[in-house]
């Protein structure tokens, strides 16, 4: 009795909250001073509220956002109704999610529930409340002030996550498989035609993780990513059940089958692979599958493309203070023939409000991809590109290719498309709007040239 | 020779900066790299530096493990004045115990430091004191540090070796320790010009001018903030 009344206390609260910020136009929007609230009034407030009738938590250093986006997006397309936490993967965020379409009566119509999970924190999650199944993308190094290093938040997620879920892994990474339990399904990319061997910095995982002896990799996609085996004692990465094997410009074939391909970067091909092996779980047959993934795009803030006067500029986020993911960005414009400019701005802004930035990531970061011909100029901006600059000359980067602006104001100007045929345009997460802002005076610019 | 040890599992937080640094300075020429299982090279040669970088807390006791039939030869190389660098977790190595929730590790014990790993994660900008050069860095650790060592430098803002000894790092001989994270030597060109010198290397530093420029740029951020903090 307790329990109902702090629940439903802590239920009308937020609800009365939901309708204030309704009102004033902030649905959307997460106060942590609100919403933490509703754990001191219930500390098991996520056991109790309602839940759709399915949910899938999708947790991983890398990829959730794209996959919880792209997992919405199918079950949407296949006619089901689906909420999600927009990337407050917090405890916070998850109520503020489920409260939002509970009814007064704490009952919810929906179907399902795609939960951003954060892995660091899983454990106030977990504690109340057991998904039907949790995706694990990867485990990489990250932010060093938010999440230590991968090991650290691999036990965490050891100590949270139920015994009794059922758990779909990557089978091409050693570090999160090592989660499997009883009820685990592995996926897995196998080596693709003409993929190019490249020498990553950051490795997580080299040594065998039953005997300390140094893995050998049968092949690797990006850093520690790929079938591995220890000649020693014979331990070796999980055989996946869903094993994509052969991409083509617009397909991929997946246990034998062929689907549509969203995004031809490696990083968005093991999340398409993700995507199929969860739908496949969910028992929706391949032919509804293949209709949905045609429908289907990545998220517009994570890739924007504009033509300008037969340029591309090509807008990708490249979520700093996360090496691996950086790096990947950066793989995927090495790997461009075209002639062109990069726009690195990378400074965590968010870190930069109160004071001067970590600068430790910039390090475990390949910028050496960035050593191109094709590459006729880099432009970095932001208070931190004095230090992005040494990087980068120590990347064996020319000096007269680098071009640095401390202020962002700059950009616009300092941008010229003549005689290349691309300007990728990198930002961090927490200058989106700055980054749409930017992108808007450079088109704005060329408009106004063209006239 | 330089050696670096492990640089297959100690490299966390940025600290492969200091060994790209390292690189591009002495060339791989004069660089041995020791991976895990293979003996020391400081065994049966004569180094001028050894250098190891952070390490997860799951590794820390393999490399304890592999440096503990050197223990001795580490300890006549410290007495000798030969050259070490740990940044970051790698100071745990050397120290006499390692304290986390579940056990107690015991390290080499050639420096007399204890390590307790504590819940909460103290994140900071640092700017200290050496001679007369100042050190900038950051932190981001669980661990504080109890030290009967000489320290490295001294602290002007942010934490120290504990939240209540401002002394940060050790300094033994000529073994150089510090729980900042990351390219040290190149966030700090003054005081690598000075580590380099000892090393006999006199020519500038690659990049130098470059180096200096940022470094002065974050030396003024520094003041300020601590100028606000101040306020």
């Amino acid at each position: 009795m307790q329990k109902s009344f702090s629940f439903y206390l802590a239920f009308y609260y937020y609800k009365i909250i939901l309708w204030l910020q309704k009102i004033c136009k902030r649905e959307n929007k997460i106060y942590p001073t609100f919403t933490n609230i509703i754990f001191k009034i219930c500390p098991d407030y996520l056991k109790i509220i309602a839940k759709p009738n399915k949910v899938i938590s999708i947790m991983g250093t890398n990829g959730k956002t794209t996959l919880c986006n792209l997992l919405k997006d199918s079950l949407e397309q296949l006619g089901y109704q689906v909420i999600n936490n927009n990337e407050y993967s917090y405890n916070t965020g998850i109520a503020h999610c489920f409260t939002k379409y509970a009814n007064l009566k704490n009952k919810c119509q929906k179907d399902y529930a795609i939960i951003e999970t954060d892995e660091l924190t899983c454990q106030d999650i977990f504690k109340d409340m057991t998904p039907d199944i949790i995706v694990v993308t990867n485990l990489f190094r990250d932010s060093i002030k938010l999440n230590d290093n991968p090991s650290y938040i691999l036990e965490k997620m050891k100590e949270a996550i139920p015994k009794n879920v059922k758990l779909i892994l990557n089978a091409d990474d050693l570090i999160s498989s090592s989660l499997k339990q009883d009820n685990t399904i592995f996926y897995g990319v196998s080596k693709l035609k003409n993929e190019p061997n490249k020498n990553y910095i950051v490795k997580d995982i080299t040594l065998c993780p039953k005997c300390q002896n140094p893995l050998i990799f049968n092949y690797i996609h990006y850093n520690h990513i790929g079938q591995a085996y220890c000649p020693n004692c014979h331990f070796a990465s999980s055989k996946p059940k869903y094993l994509l094997t052969n991409i083509d410009k617009d397909t991929c074939t997946l246990n034998q089958e062929k689907y549509p391909l969203i995004n031809n970067t490696i990083f968005n091909i093991y999340n398409e692979t993700a995507l199929i092996s969860t739908l496949k779980e969910l028992n929706f047959k391949p032919f509804q599958i293949k209709t949905t993934l045609s429908k289907i795009n990545i998220t517009l803030s994570r890739l924007t493309e504009y033509n300008i006067n037969n340029t591309k500029m090509i807008c990708l986020l490249a979520k700093g203070q996360n090496p691996v993911a950086t790096s990947q960005v950066l793989n995927y414009i090495s790997n461009e023939e075209n002639k062109m400019d990069v726009i690195l701005m990378l400074d965590d802004l968010k870190d930069n409000q109160n004071s001067s930035e970590t600068i430790a990531w910039f390090y475990d970061t390949d910028f050496e991809f960035l050593n191109k011909e094709n590459i006729r100029n880099i432009l970095v901006v932001g208070p931190r590109s004095k230090d992005l600059y040494i990087r980068l000359l120590l990347a064996n980067i020319p000096k007269n290719k680098i071009i640095i602006m401390l202020k962002q104001e700059q950009l616009p100007n300092k941008v010229n498309l003549d005689g290349i045929d691309t300007l990728f345009f990198l930002y961090d997460i927490y200058s989106l709007s700055l980054a749409r802002k930017l992108e808007q005076e450079i088109l704005k610019r060329y408009g106004e040239q063209n006239d | 020779m330089i050696e670096i040890l492990y640089p297959e599992i100690c490299n966390l937080y940025g600290d492969n900066g200091n060994i790209l640094f390292l690189k591009q300075t002495f060339t791989d020429k004069k660089i041995i790299y020791t991976h895990i299982h293979d003996v020391p090279y400081f065994v049966n040669h004569k180094v001028k530096l050894i250098y190891i970088a952070s390490v997860n807390d799951e590794n820390l006791k393999l490399v304890i493990n592999e440096l503990s039939p050197y223990k001795e030869k580490l300890q006549t190389l410290i007495n000798n004045n030969t050259h070490f660098l740990l940044t970051g977790t790698a100071l745990n190595i050397f120290a006499k115990k390692i304290k986390n929730e579940k056990e107690q590790i015991n390290g080499l014990g050639l420096i007399n430091v204890n390590v307790i790993k504590e819940k909460e994660r103290k994140n900071c900008l640092y700017k200290g004191t050496v001679k007369n050069i100042t050190i900038l860095g950051f932190k981001s650790q669980f661990q504080i540090i109890n030290s009967k060592e000489k320290a490295l430098c001294q602290t002007n803002m942010g934490m120290g070796n504990n939240q209540k000894d401002p002394k940060e790092g050790i300094k033994k001989n000529n073994l150089y320790a510090t729980s900042l994270l990351g390219p040290f030597l190149i966030l700090n060109p003054i005081w690598t010009k000075e580590l380099f010198k000892e090393l006999s290397y006199h020519k500038k530093l690659p990049f130098e001018e470059e180096l200096l420029d940022a470094y002065n740029q974050r030396l003024n951020e520094y003041i300020d903030i601590q100028k606000k903090a101040q306020k």
